[in-house]
């Protein structure tokens, strides 16, 4: 869109750098010359954060590093946010381009079965199932099924919604357009027409589906760990670490850092992806 | 249509207004929801202290010497070396419905005590009895064995009178009370409200109108509603701010109020289960050795509450027993050896296991120190398992564990109570030991009627169970309770008990020191 | 009302749906109801599954339970021995519903005039507006719950931290999860009212010279209102999710804090209930919204 010029693309290019900063975080940590996160020293407990030496952000509870912490965190809420977006998106994108591109009866169902799920409170839902995984989680263990990888798929089952309505829109659009018609006269499978004509003419809108997404299940992860069914402990995630030090928030201890920093982590890459959804959206004009 | 901001706010205001009960003299932040008001039902710290006001024993104990007081009861002798007990009712008790209230009340309800259909967790506590009789204002109770701590049993909620339209299961327990207060109002997940109840025995001597207990799950929530003036009692309060509270009691003190923050001694332990069923715990020596290797003066210190490491396993400030207290600095090179004698050495070979704990910051702290110390001086392995609290407590049961964090606190001060949790086939048990001379010792100790011989034969049990038991004690619980400074008296005792009716109010909000 | 009546019956069906599926959940878990750190001797244990018809085959128990869900009625409570579920969740849903419609008009009430005024004067406070809305959308309810709490409760000492006793405990909780909320709002009434301002009618409007204050009341904010209305459907589902945080950390005695509660303990009747509750509650507040959307704004009737 025209109408959004310097403003906007300013706003992008500082999602993308703040983005940037936590995600290069999170993907150098295990290089980058910080103590063991997990390494208990209770000898310095609640240190406030020293700026310019040994525990720059301070420690935790138990004499922990809180940048550490932080890092480690950064991993696991991102990783958490990218694998539980594509779960999402690999779930919503065949079942809104199966309804799109197959229209009549089928969309109909499926579209019918996806308006029952929406009225579900799936928060809810899949509260309910964390809680009584846990129970199986020696099982689960057993063939390799870890509290993580139980997550990103419970996460991913909270999220596909919009993305196959999204991907039901796009696949009507490309439909109208006669791509699938003219791929099926050609004599390709409905796989083959998903996989080689709809999926590239759809990634616009599903990049912004992504860029949606991804910060929505960084908050989930957040909440539910906070409930304390998401990521546990040696684990950490922003949302663990931000559940702690408000948890321990009161007037007497000040130990201010403990929620504000990894409340500013979120929150700084919450709002990088917020703007960087937005800008994609203004350029994609979609989503 | 296109203005519903009007009538939702009229909706939120008489929501909000329906869920405003007017300020208690007293508000207690009680942690957890009590599941029951039962006397005989009840068996957590937060019900018991909501039922401790509402229902009052034949006796209650005096909150510094832990011996019994009469309370219901007048007096009270024993017969044939402390086998049966023969006590007195006060004249003139009523229930808080003006009912009157006689020892057949007592029998009756001990008589539900230890019926199965009940379901009461302390059923145990009137084993072995043989006859129950009540007259009037007469009880006369029997065992089979002597029972020399009876009379301080009867002091806890368990042992108390439950109202008889409770018996008949035709009213809710808590309305109809026998002690200092009665329910007046209750508010699931929110708060118990109760009032004086003008019935009671003592009523002239109590000096509260009316008490609320919230249910304030977390500590930090219940720290800071009475920092900011909102509670008058926090039964705990995290480890985290102990070291700032002490700063604070010091500032008070410079300024002359009244003390707010006092830790003291508590009659509870804090130690972990081991499962002997499970090799390699089931050799000895490695249990020894898990144990020495632990510094606990260290541990307990590092937690930062002021617990006091725990040499045993019942805690110190039993009336008259003194527990066989083993070294609790711990001695790395001998548990080296004996790890090496039981053919791990060096922790070659040793298999990874697991300590489970349920969710809790203390249980995590515990866990993770653990698990640096024995890496550190045995070189073996172990695996965290945070549990959620059935699943916790499911697993303990049947056995599905190597290690478990574990507590037990008085229910009564008697060593007995902590022992014969580790006796053979106990329900409570739940480590798979069994050793015969353990149990003999027990036996003996529940035969003897000379108070003095009877705690020689438990201490001697208790040397056995720290020797090859199943259990490593880590340290003892040390109150950690918030009092307001407005708060003129308020009697608590080393087992948690509270003794409410006697609780005063100053007069100023913030009242000097005389 | 065809569209009407088919919604209707879907939302039974859901209600049916759920309260199937989190039956069976919850029967086949493992770790019973019972547990208690002293052991239950079994002759009391199965007194007591005897009571709660635990002992039944599960079809019997299913119909059981679906025959009370009829009647609003989901049985005695399994932790709170002698408690209605009905009772506790009558107790729990004011203070729920005082947290969730405060936040929601506040949400109304702070999202509405800036969107609107945003679209109207654009310029710096459109910027403002937007930057405010971003912001606030990348804050986590516990986050400004902390940052309140520790301003207004530790700092000025105006609000309690938590607990429940007047509308002044409710404050800072509908705050703290209204305000996310409320950004959303401003940002779909600023684009909806910026669509509607550039529509032919309102032009035509204008160049009939009629003042600007009637055009947006008459014309504008009549139509403007539509997306907002209907985007409270998923923001009730969103206050849900954050209320059961909120509950947390203010430690309220709402919905929110028995369901997490009930599902760690295993009250499975009181789970239960309080499941169906919330599906109920949401697809009603879902068909609210969508029947006002429609009276508002009369074109979508033939949409159905």
């Amino acid at each position: 869109m025209s109408r959004k010029s310097g403003r906007g693309r300013k706003a992008g290019l500082l999602g993308l750098v703040l983005a940037g900063i936590f995600a290069l975080l999170a993907v150098a940590g295990p290089w980058l010359p910080l103590p063991d996160p997990a390494a208990v020293d209770l000898g310095s407990r609640l240190e406030p954060p020293h700026w310019t030496e040994a525990p720059i952000l301070g420690t935790d509870a138990k004499g922990r590093d809180l940048l550490a912490r932080l890092v480690a965190g950064s991993r696991v809420s991102w990783t958490v946010g990218l694998l539980g977006s594509l779960v999402a998106l690999a779930v919503g994108v065949p079942w809104g381009a199966a309804a799109g591109l197959a229209g009549g009866r089928l969309d109909r169902w499926l579209m019918r079965i996806a308006d029952g799920l929406e009225s579900l409170p799936l928060v809810v839902v899949v509260l309910f199932l964390l809680s009584l995984l846990g129970e199986y989680r020696a099982e689960l263990a057993a063939v390799g099924i870890g509290r993580l990888q139980v997550f990103y798929l419970a996460v991913g089952l909270l999220f596909w919604l919009p993305t196959a309505r999204v991907a039901r829109a796009e696949a009507q659009r490309l439909r109208a357009a006669g791509f699938a018609a003219a791929a099926a006269a050609a004599g390709a499978g409905p796989v083959r027409i998903f996989l080689r004509h709809l999926l590239p003419n759809m990634a616009p809108a599903l990049l912004v589906m992504l860029g949606v997404t991804v910060p929505r299940v960084i908050l989930m992860e957040a909440f539910l760990s906070f409930l304390g069914l998401g990521v546990e402990p040696p684990a950490v995630s922003w949302g663990l670490l931000a559940a702690d030090g408000l948890a321990a928030l009161n007037p007497l201890v000040g130990c201010w850092w403990l929620l504000a920093f990894p409340a500013a982590a979120l929150s700084l890459s919450l709002l990088g992806l917020h703007l960087i959804a937005d800008d994609l959206r203004d350029r994609l004009g979609r989503g | 249509m296109d203005r519903p901001g009007p009538r939702l706010v009229g909706w939120l205001l008489a929501a909000a207004c329906a869920c405003a009960p007017p300020a208690a003299d007293l508000v207690v932040a009680n942690n957890a929801d009590p599941a029951s008001l039962d006397p005989q039902l009840v068996s957590d710290a937060p019900a018991g202290r909501v039922v401790s006001a509402l229902y009052r024993g034949l006796t209650r104990l005096d909150s510094v010497r832990l011996t019994p007081l009469p309370e219901l009861a007048r007096c009270w002798r024993s017969e044939d070396a402390g086998r049966t007990w023969i006590f007195e009712l006060r004249p003139h008790l009523t229930w808080s419905d003006g009912t009157p209230l006689t020892a057949t009340d007592f029998a009756a309800s001990w008589r539900r005590l230890v019926d199965p259909a009940t379901g009461a967790p302390y059923r145990s506590w009137l084993d072995g009895l043989v006859r129950l009789e009540a007259e009037d204002r007469r009880l006369l109770v029997s065992f089979d064995r002597p029972q020399p701590t009876f009379p301080a049993m009867c002091a806890f909620h368990a042992l108390a009178a439950v109202p008889p339209g409770v018996r008949s299961g035709r009213q809710e327990a808590g309305w109809v009370a026998s002690g200092p207060f009665r329910l007046e109002a209750r508010r699931i997940r929110d708060r118990v409200r109760l009032v004086a109840n003008p019935r009671y025995w003592d009523a002239d001597a109590v000096r509260l109108q009316s008490i609320d207990f919230l249910v304030v799950e977390s500590q930090f929530t219940a720290l800071n509603l009475f920092l900011t003036g909102q509670a008058d009692y926090v039964p705990e309060v995290p480890a985290l701010a102990v070291p700032a509270l002490l700063r604070r009691e010091e500032e008070r003190r410079r300024r002359g109020l009244r003390p707010e923050f006092a830790p003291a001694p508590f009659l509870a332990t804090y130690f972990l289960r081991l499962n002997v069923t499970r090799p390699p715990l089931d050799d000895p020596r490695v249990r020894r050795a898990l144990a020495l290797a632990v510094d606990r003066a260290r541990l307990a210190a590092t937690l930062g509450g002021g617990q006091p490491p725990a040499g045993s396993f019942v805690p110190p400030g039993m009336p008259g027993y003194r527990p066989p207290a083993e070294p609790v600095a711990g001695d790395p090179e001998a548990a080296r050896r004996l790890l090496a004698e039981a053919g791990f050495p060096g922790g070659a070979g040793f298999p990874v296991f697991t300590l489970s704990y349920n969710s809790a910051e203390i249980h995590r702290d515990v866990a993770e120190a653990l698990q640096a110390v024995w890496r550190r001086v045995l070189g073996i392995r172990l695996r965290l398992e945070n549990q959620e609290w059935k699943v916790f407590l499911d697993g303990q049961r049947r056995l599905a564990y190597d290690l478990s964090r574990s507590s037990w606190i008085a229910d009564f001060p008697d060593p007995a109570n902590f022992l014969e949790v580790f006796r053979s086939g106990e329900p409570n048990n739940r480590t798979g030991w069994s050793d015969p001379e353990y149990d003999r010792l027990l036996d003996r100790a529940r035969e003897e009627s000379d108070p003095r011989r009877r705690l020689e034969l438990l201490a001697r049990a208790e040397e056995i169970l720290l020797a090859r038991g199943p259990i490593l004690p880590l340290f003892f619980y040390a109150s950690h309770d918030l009092v307001a400074g407005r708060l003129r008296d308020f009697p608590r005792s080393p087992i948690g008990w509270i003794d409410w009716g006697r609780v005063g109010i100053g007069d100023g909000p913030e009242e000097a020191m005389e | 009302m065809k569209p009407l009546l088919r919604r209707l019956l879907a939302w039974v069906v859901v209600v049916l749906a759920v309260h199937a599926c989190a039956f069976l959940l919850l029967r086949t878990a493992r770790g019973g109801p019972f547990d208690a750190e002293r052991e239950l001797p079994p002759e009391i244990e199965r007194a007591l599954r005897a009571e709660y018809h635990l002992d039944e085959p599960l079809p019997r128990q299913y119909l059981r339970s679906l025959g009370g869900l009829l009647h609003g009625d989901f049985g005695p409570s399994m932790r709170y021995r002698g408690v209605a579920v009905r009772d506790l969740l009558l107790q729990g849903l004011p203070v729920s519903l005082a947290v969730g419609l405060g936040a929601l008009v506040l949400a109304l009430a702070l999202g509405l005039p800036a969107g609107t005024l945003a679209a109207r004067r654009r310029g710096r406070f459109d910027a403002a507006v937007l930057a405010a809305s971003t912001l606030a959308l990348a804050l986590p309810g516990f986050v400004l719950a902390g940052a309140f709490v520790a301003l207004f409760s530790f700092r000025l000492g105006w609000l309690p931290p938590a607990g429940l006793g007047g509308p002044r405990h409710l404050l800072l909780p509908a705050l703290s999860l209204g305000l996310p909320c409320a950004a959303q709002v401003a940002r779909l009434a600023r684009s909806s009212v910026l669509e509607v301002l550039a529509s032919p009618a309102v032009r035509a409007a204008r160049a009939a010279g009629l003042p600007e204050g009637r055009i947006l009341r008459r014309h504008v904010l009549r139509r403007a209102l539509g997306p907002v209305i209907a985007f409270l459907g998923p923001a009730a589902a969103g206050l849900l999710t954050g209320s059961l945080v909120i509950e947390q950390v203010f430690a309220l005695p709402g919905l929110g804090a028995h369901f997490v509660q009930a599902a760690l303990n295993r009250d499975y009747t009181l789970a239960l209930g309080a499941t169906v509750l919330y599906t109920a509650l949401l697809g009603l507040l879902s068909l609210a919204a969508d029947l006002a959307r429609r009276a508002l704004d009369p074109r979508l009737e033939a949409v159905g």
